[in-house]
């Protein structure tokens, strides 16, 4: 079986923030509109919720809920918004955060029994193997998430599901470029140590990239 | 800034597309979760009341309260600006109270700046009530919350308030798994506070809780009744229907449930559950 590992999407395209299209809703949004909050809400859930079922399991049966605080959390963080990203990155971070939160919040609660039947429905795959390897590979993720010191598993899920760079991190973290690189460092060797029977994942994480190394 | 290569973050990335990618029963999560953040908004409590301020509808001063906000300058632009200001002001009344120091002339006593507070404006009130004037207790009708289709009569503003936070209290008690305490909160909501806008969503809320987790398909079923009695048509219609037929198929309804998945294929013939809907048509026998 061969593994395509493509490049990580440019998701954050700091040169056409200009061309936004979603920028004209957040200046309505700030001035008071509420259609227009809503339509921006609505523009963006998509790309929020795909970022929470990634980080919670598609499963879970607090997403919508999680959807419903980081959709306030957009509404509020808006006059902090200062278009560095597009806005579709921005409500993905907001969402991002949001659901690290609520599963360390969970895990102190203890863990979940799902009984909803939609739970119950096969998630599919190419072939029942590559099924089974990107399930392990999601299942690594978000325990590596749960177990990670909270910076640590920001930044990782950041460079996971968001795809930004050191430099994009550091922004969005407010932290220096060595820290986070550090933290990054320290995501990789705890991930490596949760590698069982995926080789190709394991080789990968013994590889430093480039702006981490 | 740079997106770099990172082949581990791309491969897990390439694991998770799935979780990432949309899904056909977003939208409907999507609309729930949507109008229910709009409501949160709008409950907000205000970051700068302006009762005088009367055209905006509630919403909409809500945000626009958030957009005041982001007119405070920012930090850069206080050390630029508001600190030399702030040094010169300093600067001068130091000069000005040595100046009146050294000067050996007398000087008439100063007269103190005189601060009158402004009178309060006159308010009707009836005799022997305590209730505060409105502007102490800025609140918003329920009718201007954003697509909440209503037609009833406005509330009281003390109790909106109320209803939206046992709204809230209760849904915050049904993330967290207290199935119990959730179905209470519900329960006071739809007992105090018929009319409200919170309690007609409530009710699907407390259906679906009841169905779920609560194990009380019957209980569940009379709640979304509720809903389509009071609120047929609205946002959280084609939710209630569903949860309806989901819970006359647990109770063993077969006649009802048909009926149900009928009209829901009916309402919402492009529901998301049209293909379950049509399947338990067919195992019912039709």
């Amino acid at each position: 079986m061969r593994l395509v590992v493509r490049e990580a999407e440019p998701l954050c395209y700091p040169g056409r923030v200009d061309e936004d299209p979603l920028r004209p809703l957040v200046q309505a949004a700030l001035a008071g509109d509420t259609a227009k909050t809503r339509a921006l809400l609505v523009a963006v859930s998509p790309a929020m919720l795909g970022v929470l079922r990634a980080l919670l399991g598609p499963a879970d049966r607090d997403l919508e809920d999680v959807l419903q605080d980081a959709l306030v959390g957009v509404v509020q963080a808006l006059p902090t918004f200062r278009g560095d990203s597009s806005v579709l990155t921005f409500a993905r971070s907001v969402a991002l955060r949001r659901a690290l939160d609520h599963r360390r919040s969970r895990a102190r609660r203890g863990p979940q029994v799902s009984i909803d039947e939609e739970n119950m429905l096969d998630e599919g795959g190419p072939t029942p193997a590559a099924s089974a390897l990107a399930n392990a590979r999601r299942e690594a993720f978000r325990t590596l998430i749960e177990e990670l010191r909270p910076e640590q598993g920001e930044a990782f899920a950041m460079r996971v599901l968001l795809g930004h760079s050191v430099e994009e991190i550091a922004v969005a973290t407010g932290s220096p470029l060595e820290t986070v690189r550090s933290r990054l460092r320290l995501a990789k060797n705890t991930l490596r140590g949760r590698i069982v029977n995926d080789p190709t994942l394991l080789e990968l994480s013994e590889t430093d990239d480039e702006d981490v190394a | 800034m740079k997106t770099s290569r990172d082949p581990v973050a791309a491969l897990l990335r390439e694991a998770l597309e799935d979780d990432l990618a949309p899904r056909p029963e977003d939208d409907a999560r999507i609309a729930r979760a949507v109008e229910a953040a709009m409501n949160k908004v709008a409950a907000a409590p205000e970051a700068a009341p302006a009762p005088e301020a009367a055209p905006k509808s509630a919403p909409a001063e809500k945000l626009a309260a958030v957009a005041r906000l982001r007119s405070t300058p920012p930090r850069a632009r206080v050390v630029r600006f508001v600190v030399p200001l702030a040094a010169a002001f300093a600067a001068s009344v130091a000069f000005a109270a040595i100046y009146s120091v050294t000067r050996r002339e007398p000087r008439p006593a100063p007269v103190e700046p005189k601060i009158e507070a402004p009178a309060p404006p006159p308010v009707e009130r009836p005799v022997g009530t305590n209730q505060a004037p409105a502007a102490e207790a800025p609140s918003f009708s329920v009718s201007d919350l954003p697509s909440v289709p209503s037609g009833r009569a406005a509330h009281a503003p003390e109790a909106q308030g109320t209803a939206a936070e046992l709204f809230r209290d209760a849904n915050a008690a049904r993330r967290a798994g207290d199935v119990g305490k959730a179905t209470e909160l519900y329960r006071a909501l739809q007992s105090r506070h018929p009319g409200a806008a919170e309690t007609a969503a409530s009710h699907v809320s407390l259906g679906r809780l009841l169905l779920d987790r609560g194990g009380d398909a019957s209980s569940a079923l009379a709640e979304f009744d509720a809903y389509l009695q009071g609120a047929a048509g609205g946002a959280l219609d084609e939710e209630a229907r569903i949860g309806r037929a989901q819970a006359l198929q647990k109770l063993g309804r077969t006649s009802d449930e048909l009926r149900a998945w009928k009209e829901l294929l009916a309402k919402h013939p492009s529901s998301l559950f049209a293909d379950r809907a049509r399947a338990r048509i067919e195992a019912l026998g039709e």
